[in-house]
């Protein structure tokens, strides 16, 4: 019972991406047919317009652009937030300190503000500091929900490392280089780098900082993906493959943790923020 | 270098950037919303008058009713589903286990995506129902998306949202003692007592971390209610974004007052819901 209770969860979370595939291929899919009666690759003859995938592709569309907008500055949002989480996460996991709790309260507080809220603060502060509009505004911007992931997740990694460890081979010898090269980076580093993709893919699904920071002028696939959709009619099959083209990252990054660092990774950093 | 630097420079760069950027956006809206807003022509500071129309407006006051009419059974329902499927998870490696976290690795505009392409009027789960012969036309089918009853958004935050509790359940229930079930069993309880009296108080913790994230998303959330309720699930945070995205500037700082009040919204909700668990749930909210 327990089986088939996970298993129809795992087909609810997986299936419904099968329609997604679908809308991203129809040209004609009329009421009432189950499926599309006349497909992309069908019409791409005859359509005046690019159409689906062969708009996505088209330079008119900017959806490979905003893709690769979507990556510098994901990826630079993760360098930053490893850069500073990772020193904080070290302390924290380690050291006994007074106004530690004052700390935590601080590096944990955008968890229970409102991106909004945020992203409405941010707008109008970019405007005054000269940075709205532009990539590192937005990568500023995305830090905020960022950090409170990184250092959680960091905190846990460091916590499981074993400071004896350390101090034994510091006894035979090892300098602050060989500790580190040694023994902190082989230990740390699948717990790391899992807190590096998820920061990486917290940035990418980022929307509200990214439009109210970015004023339209930085423009990533959610972003793209988040202009097109509401307004209650079906999806188009535009909409359908930027939906799939942004579910990409995430599909990898369960890839990568199943495979390569499985076992090692803790996926209580994974907050459905992202 | 003593353990004093040591502290303090690990702390600083994380600080720093958090005080610079977060802080920012906490005061300079602050500061709006209390009338300082010469960029939009309003130079009030300080004036109250945006947050007396923020508790005087009856439009604000339905918005908050919508916002906890969306976020507590959203939230309580995917509690409860998370819990279930967090119990029925292995400790094992498990396909079904990794399948169940794709949800947790979209962002939520293509769970939006999702949810038009199957519940929309003529979407694929109307499509389906008529092959069956059960409706006719897409109108026979309850209007799910936009209508007032706000089904969409419910069913796609509890999509998105259990397999996270799951996850974070099924964490803690690895690392929990597995000989307190069998003690118990041996001592006779029936499967529904190991239940309630062992296993659920196990995973307590993990049901509350979940329950205080996700609720504070829910509370927040601004793109599920505006993408999917058709302007009839207008909560505190859609009706921010309308205000500010408002062609008459002048509203802005309207738009930071109800951001504002709804940060407080959600920070009040959430210690209330700790302060609950630390009464009824003694040697769980402790942590």
């Amino acid at each position: 019972m327990a089986r088939a209770w996970r298993w129809g969860w795992a087909m609810v979370a997986t299936l419904p991406f099968v329609a997604l595939v679908v809308a991203s291929l129809a040209f004609r899919w009329t009421w009432p047919d189950l499926l599309p009666t006349q497909w992309w690759w069908e019409a791409r003859q005859t359509a005046r317009l690019p159409i689906g995938w062969d708009y996505v592709a088209s330079t008119a569309s900017r959806a490979l652009p905003a893709l690769l907008t979507s990556v510098a500055i994901a990826t630079a949002v993760t360098a930053l937030g490893l850069a500073v989480a990772w020193p904080a996460a070290r302390v924290l996991a380690h050291e006994r300190f007074r106004g530690r709790q004052a700390v935590e309260l601080v590096l944990l507080a955008p968890l229970v503000v409102p991106e909004l809220a945020v992203a409405l603060g941010l707008a109008v502060s970019a405007v005054q500091l000269g940075v709205a509009g532009t990539w590192w505004g937005v990568v500023a911007a995305h830090v905020v929900p960022t950090l409170p992931y990184l250092v959680r997740t960091l905190a846990a990694v460091e916590q499981g490392f074993d400071r004896d460890v350390a101090d034994a081979a510091r006894v035979h010898g090892a300098d602050a280089w060989a500790v580190f090269w040694y023994l902190r980076l082989p230990l740390l580093a699948p717990g790391v780098a899992a807190a590096a993709l998820f920061a990486f893919l917290l940035s990418a699904h980022l929307v509200v900082l990214t439009v109210l920071v970015g004023q339209g002028r930085v423009e990533t696939t959610a972003v793209q993906l988040f202009a097109r959709l509401g307004g209650g009619a079906a999806l188009d099959p535009v909409s359908a493959a930027l939906a799939l083209l942004l579910t990409l990252p995430g599909v990898l990054l369960l890839v990568l943790l199943d495979g390569v660092l499985r076992r090692r990774v803790d996926l209580r950093g994974a907050v459905p923020r992202t | 270098m003593t353990r004093r630097w040591r502290v303090a420079l690990g702390l600083a760069p994380a600080l720093a950037l958090l005080a610079a950027v977060f802080g920012t956006a906490l005061f300079g809206s602050l500061a709006q919303s209390l009338g300082h807003a010469p960029a939009y022509g309003v130079e009030a500071f300080p004036t109250l008058r945006y947050y007396r129309a923020v508790f005087t407006d009856a439009g604000v006051a339905a918005a908050a009713a919508r916002t906890l009419a969306t976020a507590l059974p959203a939230t309580a329902l995917g509690l409860v589903l998370g819990t279930a499927l967090g119990l029925a998870l292995p400790a094992r490696r498990d396909p079904a286990a990794s399948l169940v976290q794709v949800p947790l690795l979209v962002p939520y505009v293509v769970a939006v995506a999702l949810a038009t392409v199957w519940l929309a009027g003529g979407g694929v789960l109307a499509r389906a129902l008529a092959a069956l012969g059960l409706i006719e036309v897409p109108q026979d089918l309850p209007r799910l998306l936009d209508g007032a009853a706000g089904v969409g958004v419910l069913i796609t935050f509890v999509w998105k949202q259990a397999p996270f509790t799951a996850l974070l359940v099924a964490a803690v229930r690895a690392g929990a003692d597995p000989r307190l079930v069998e003690v118990a069993h041996v001592f006779g309880a029936t499967p529904l007592q190991r239940l309630r009296y062992v296993t659920l108080p196990q995973v307590m913790p993990a049901v509350l971390a979940a329950a205080v994230i996700t609720l504070a998303y829910n509370l927040g959330a601004l793109e599920v209610p505006l993408l999917l309720g058709g302007g009839t699930r207008d909560t505190l945070a859609v009706s921010a974004w309308r205000a500010y995205a408002d062609p008459d500037l002048t509203q802005r700082p309207q738009a930071l007052a109800i951001a504002w009040s709804l940060t407080a919204f959600v920070v009040l909700t959430v210690a209330a819901l700790l302060a609950a668990a630390r009464r009824w749930l003694p040697g769980v909210a402790g942590r």
